[in-house]
Order: C-alpha cells, then structure tokens, then sequence
C-alpha cells in the first residue's frame, strides 16, 4: 500500500448566508463539515454526492481555491493551509485543477498557447521555454502545436477539455483535481477525454482526486471511492467493495439510481423520499435520516455517526445500524418496501 | 420506405425536413426523419447534441421560428396532418392533446406566478373551468404526480421549489389537459440520480394509468434503456437505427449505434479501455457527401465499403421491426 500524498483532517468550510434589505447574515451553511480524506500516492480517487453535497467545494478548499475554516490539508509532508502566498506558489505547481465547464473556464479573448502558459510563466519559465512545454502538453492530451495560436470559440467542447486539462498539466503537477471534467460534454466526446485522462494518469504517474456525480463514469477511472451526503463523508472503499457490498442506506440508493444501459436488467430501486434538506438547517443526527428508508428513530436523530470500518477492512460507512452500536436493528433496504 | 407497422398509431412523422437558414448557409437540423409513435408506446430518441432530436419535437408542436423553416414532410397526428392546421387549430392541440416538457424545469416555469395558478390557467384555458375549479384540479394534478403535500406546493413559486419538485410540477402541467401525446425533452438531464430515477418511474407510471404516448429525448442511454418500448437513434438529421428497446442494446446493428453503446462505462464495466467514435459530428451547413457518419466510421474501412462515400444510405429493414441505415448490411453493397 503506498503512503498517502495528501492528508485532509477535519476538514470544514463554511460559507455565511445573507440576506434582507441590509445583507445581513442569517445563518451559515457547513458545506465541507468535518471531513478525513486520505489520498494515496498514484491512485484515482472518486468523490461523489448529488449536487449541493459540498464534493465541489472539497475540492476546491484543499486546492485553497476556498480557505477552509477549520481543518488541515498535508500535502507531502507539508500543511498546505499553514503556506504564505509566496510558498502557496509551490504548491500550485504540484496540485492542479480541470473543472467542468470547457466553455466557462477558458478566457475567450486569450489565445490557447497563453492560456496553457500561464502556469509557467508565473513559475519564470523563458519565452522560448514556455513555447516548447506548451506544444508538449498539447500533444499529450492529442492536440496539435499549432492548435497554441488559436482562440477559445475556435474548439469543439471536447477539445476545449483537452485544452483544460492541457494547461493544468503545463506546470508538471503530480496532484490533479477533476471537478466533473465530463458532465458536460457529449457521450461519444466523453469516452475519448476518459481515456485520455487513464492513459495521463498512468504515463505522468498522476494522484487523481475525480469529483462526479455520475457513479459509473467513477466507476470506470477510480481505484477508491468515497461518497458524501451534506457536507460529509459516509462511505468510503474500494471500487470492488463499494459496487459489490454498499454499506450506507444512501451509497445503496445512489447505487439503485443509476440507469443501466441494459433493458434486460431489471432491478429493485431504492426510492428515496423528498429532496436532499437545506444545507442551512441540517437534519439532526445523522443528516440522512431524514430520507433513509431504515432510520430508527431514538437512534439515528439523536446522534451523528462516525466513520467505522466495515468487518474490520478499510472499507468505512458511518450508520449507526450498519456499522455502530446498533447492528443488531440493521434491516436489509430492498425487502424493507 | 421502410415502416415499422405500429398498432394504432397516434403520431406518424413522414419525411420531415427542418431546415435553418442562416447567413453562413441552410442547416439541416431534421433532414427527412420518420417516426411513429404507437398508442400507450414510450418512443426514446436518442443523439447527440446537434443531432436534431430536439428540433424534430419542436416541429411535430410548429414550434420552430425563423430562421428555420419546415420545408418537407407530413406530420399525421391520428391521421391528420399538423402542418396543414391553421394557428389558431394549432393552439388547440398545443398543451391539450399534445404536450412537452423541458429539460430546465425551473426556467421553463413562469416565476411570478404560484406552481398551482400555471397549473390552473391550463384547465381555464383548455376547459374553461373557473378559476377555483381550476385550482382544486391543479391540487389534484399536483398529488397524482406525487408532490407531498400539494396544497402547500400549490401555492409555491418557483424559486421556492427544488429542481425535482419543479420537474414534478411541469409535468402535471403538461398532463393537467390529458394529452394524448407528451414529449419529453431530455427531462432528468438537469436532475440528480435519486431525482431522476424518481422521474423515471413517474413517466412510466404515466404511461401505464393514463395510457398516454411519450417521447424521450435524451442523450442518455441508460435512461433509454429504463424507460422506452422503442428507440429511434438519430445521427446529423436522420434517423441511423430504429428498433425494440431489447433488440436495439442486445443487437446494435448501425456503427454509430454500437460506437455509443460501447462508449458508455457501464455499472459493473471492468474494462480498461473504453470505446471510441473518432472525430466528430459533421457540420449540418456542409455534410459529407453519401453516409454521414462515413468519416467516423471504422466498420467502413474494415469491410472496405466505397459506396459510404459516394451514396445515401436508406433505411433498410434486416428483421422485424428492427430499421437501419448502413450499406454493411444492404445486400450486394460495395
């Protein structure tokens, strides 16, 4: 097992809501609430949530794209959220970021061999330099170096992607952050950009942290997986041991959701009731009881559940009824309907 | 031409030509598309962006404004043809037997107006009921649809609902009148995965209480596979494959078709490698001459084919009910 490159301890981030005539602040939301994440050198980890779980902003904090309000990220050895600006510049040549929108994150009015240069150009590359490692990583995300004097609009959303994930990669990070990177691309154009981000992965020897709300396309890229529900982690495992024995009632129900690309299946569904509750005013307890089909109540409002393993593995759910104190209430989901 | 013969038929499209005409040229989003949808049929139509899925509904309600124009074709709605109503016949039809929704619930719903008064003006408008008659009838439109607590959400604006919710109150809307027909436009595309199987199941429901016939448009072949009796695969303007929902994943026959379906991580997929469509979908302004997905198309190459290139393709039937548009499988092809 290799040791882990990045280290997040509780790890929380807040955003304050405002609001009336004054903007006043009315309540804060914890949209990142206590998180341990640990990602190991050279693996693909998935994050996924529905929206408004907070993965995105996860994602961001640790990039100190956000400042966290709470926690530490050690990166390497180091406390990422301890850096002065001058030292943040070293990290942000380590860690990096693609995010979802190939239309929205490239400027419009900056050529692409700019845009990918950037990075490197804050890092005091020469002008001779930095046009070569821009045809370089052109090529590797399938590209052509003269694609570097053309214009953002020029470039279909596929290649926009590979432009996006071009310029993270300008820098030579060893740690990538991929927020949605395919969501929004069509079905065809996402398989290429999946591909290519394995194929990267492998070649560059790359840590991966893959935030998607689609299971199967983490299915697909990541080694491990760790699902949040509102601002928490409540499962965390191998790909394996997620897909072939889901502990948390709510990695059971995402699970249950995904359509299947085969009309001979035909499978239970776990219907969950309602819609995920305001993050601003969480559900006492465990915060998925209030849609999770075997809640106790006595048990699962009362208290908030920790992250426990799973028959002693590295496989970890937080539910009082399937991994604390209170085994002996577990009900299996599907015959519960 | 070939036809699937489709029981009592509410919906037949006959070659359909949508064309747009902008300054750099005539797009021809739907370039001679046949449809049929059965009575109580789901109907999936599937594609990608800019393959004129949507436009081929937009059409079938006239809904398509300038520049594009419906050039050619018919479009029999229980045999009489849509595009010789007047505007006015038109409207009647439009949210009363056939009705549509979109994929951004929350946009399409009038934000100064409650989620129960849109559902009501429906019933003032296509029964001329009062406006409480109308209200008390949105409040049971809302709880069929299975909304918790629909007087409460009744009174709503659309702002105060969630993504699911709004859904959930566009399709009462679209049903309030009982359409013979609904299309749905990539209707859980917006949604999260517990919504939209959520969603699913509602259409489905819909479909097997209130008979009605649906199309779904969308992208997503899982969905497809969940919800339709039949699917239409669409490429740049046509319709490449057309066949039983079971027989189309078990046996796609149309390169494009087998590209998407193996492109697709699919639950339980341990392979490395994905499958890949190289290239990418032609210009509707300047399309390649003969097949219009022979520049992608690496069966072509294999079976070394050059009629791809130089002829149009028709649709072909190679067995019951099941239509394709590729010369690998027309007999004496070279």
């Amino acid at each position: 097992m290799s040791e882990p490159l990045l280290h997040v301890k509780d790890l929380v981030k807040t955003y304050p809501v405002k609001g009336g005539a004054f903007q006043k602040v009315l309540g804060t939301v914890r949209a990142v609430d206590g998180v341990d994440l640990e990602i190991r050198k050279g693996e693909a980890l998935g994050l996924v949530g529905e929206s408004g779980c907070g993965k995105s902003t996860f994602g961001r904090a640790i990039l100190r794209l956000e400042e966290p309000d709470a926690g530490s990220v050690i990166f390497d050895g180091v406390d990422v959220l301890q850096l002065s600006p001058k030292e943040l510049k070293g990290y942000r040549r380590d860690a990096q970021v693609v995010f979802q929108d190939p239309f929205g994150s490239l400027d419009p009015r900056t050529s692409v061999g700019d845009s990918i240069a950037e990075g490197v150009r804050v890092q005091g590359l020469s002008r001779k330099d930095r046009g070569r490692r821009v045809a370089e990583v052109l090529e590797l995300v399938g590209l052509e170096p003269y694609h570097a004097n053309r214009y953002p609009h020029e470039f279909s959303g596929g290649q926009r992607q590979r432009i996006g994930i071009a310029r993270a990669l300008a820098v030579n990070p060893r740690f990538l952050v991929l927020d949605e990177p395919v969501s929004a691309l069509d079905v065809s154009i996402q398989s290429q950009i999946l591909n290519l981000l394995k194929q990267l992965q492998r070649e560059l020897d790359l840590t991966l942290l893959f935030i998607a709300h689609d299971l199967s396309v983490v299915e697909h890229l990541c080694d491990r997986i760790a699902v949040m529900y509102l601002g928490r982690i409540v499962e965390i495992a191998s790909r394996d041991d997620l897909f072939s024995s889901p502990t948390h009632p709510y990695t059971e129900a995402l699970l249950s959701a995904i359509p299947i690309p085969d009309p001979t299946v035909h499978r239970q569904r776990i219907l969950l009731e309602g819609d995920l509750p305001s993050p601003l005013n969480p559900p006492t307890g465990c915060t998925f009881h209030t849609r999770c089909p075997i809640a106790e109540q006595g048990i699962c409002d009362v208290s908030a559940p920790s992250l426990l393993s799973v028959n002693n593995g590295r496989h970890e759910a937080a539910c009082h009824l399937r991994t604390g104190d209170h085994q002996d209430l577990n009900r299996p989901l599907l015959n519960s309907r | 031409m070939t036809t699937t013969a489709i029981n009592d038929p509410v919906l037949e499209i006959r070659g359909l030509e949508t064309h747009f005409f902008t300054r750099d040229g005539v797009v021809k989003a739907v370039d001679g598309v046949n449809l049929t949808v059965g009575k109580g049929e789901i109907l999936g139509l599937v594609g990608e962006s800019g393959c004129g899925k949507s436009v081929t509904s937009m059409s079938v309600l006239r809904l398509i404004q300038n520049p594009g124009e419906i050039v050619e074709g018919t479009i029999l709605f229980h045999g009489e043809d849509l595009l010789g109503l007047s505007e006015k016949e038109m409207r009647s039809i439009r949210g009363d037997r056939i009705s549509m929704i979109f994929q951004q619930p929350v946009g399409s719903l009038n934000p100064v107006f409650t989620a129960g008064s849109q559902i009501a003006e429906v019933y003032e408008i296509h029964e001329s009921l009062k406006k409480k008659a109308g209200n008390a009838k949105a409040v049971e439109m809302l709880e069929k649809v299975g909304i918790p607590d629909p007087e409460r959400r009744a009174k709503a604006y659309p702002h105060e609902l969630s993504g699911g919710m709004a859904q959930r109150v566009m399709i009462a809307m679209a049903l309030a009148a009982g359409p013979e027909l609904l299309i749905a436009d990539e209707p859980t595309t917006a949604l999260d995965v517990t919504i939209q199987a959520q969603i699913i199941d509602l259409m489905r429901e819909i479909r097997n209480d209130l008979g009605t016939s649906i199309i779904v448009i969308t992208h997503d072949l899982g969905i497809v596979a969940e919800i339709a009796d039949r699917v239409s695969v669409m490429y740049a303007g046509e319709i490449v494959e057309e066949a039983v929902t079971e027989t189309l994943f078990a046996h796609p026959k149309h390169p494009y078709t087998r590209g998407l379906i193996g492109s697709i991580p699919l639950a339980g997929d341990r392979r490395e490698w994905l499958e890949v469509i190289p290239g990418r979908v032609p210009n509707l302004i300047d399309l390649p001459g003969g097949c219009r997905f022979a520049p992608r198309c690496k069966a072509r190459e294999e079976a070394g084919l050059k009629i791809c290139t130089e002829q149009r393709p028709e649709l072909i039937n190679i067995d019951d009910a099941h239509t394709v548009r590729c010369f690998l499988y027309q007999e004496g092809a070279k």
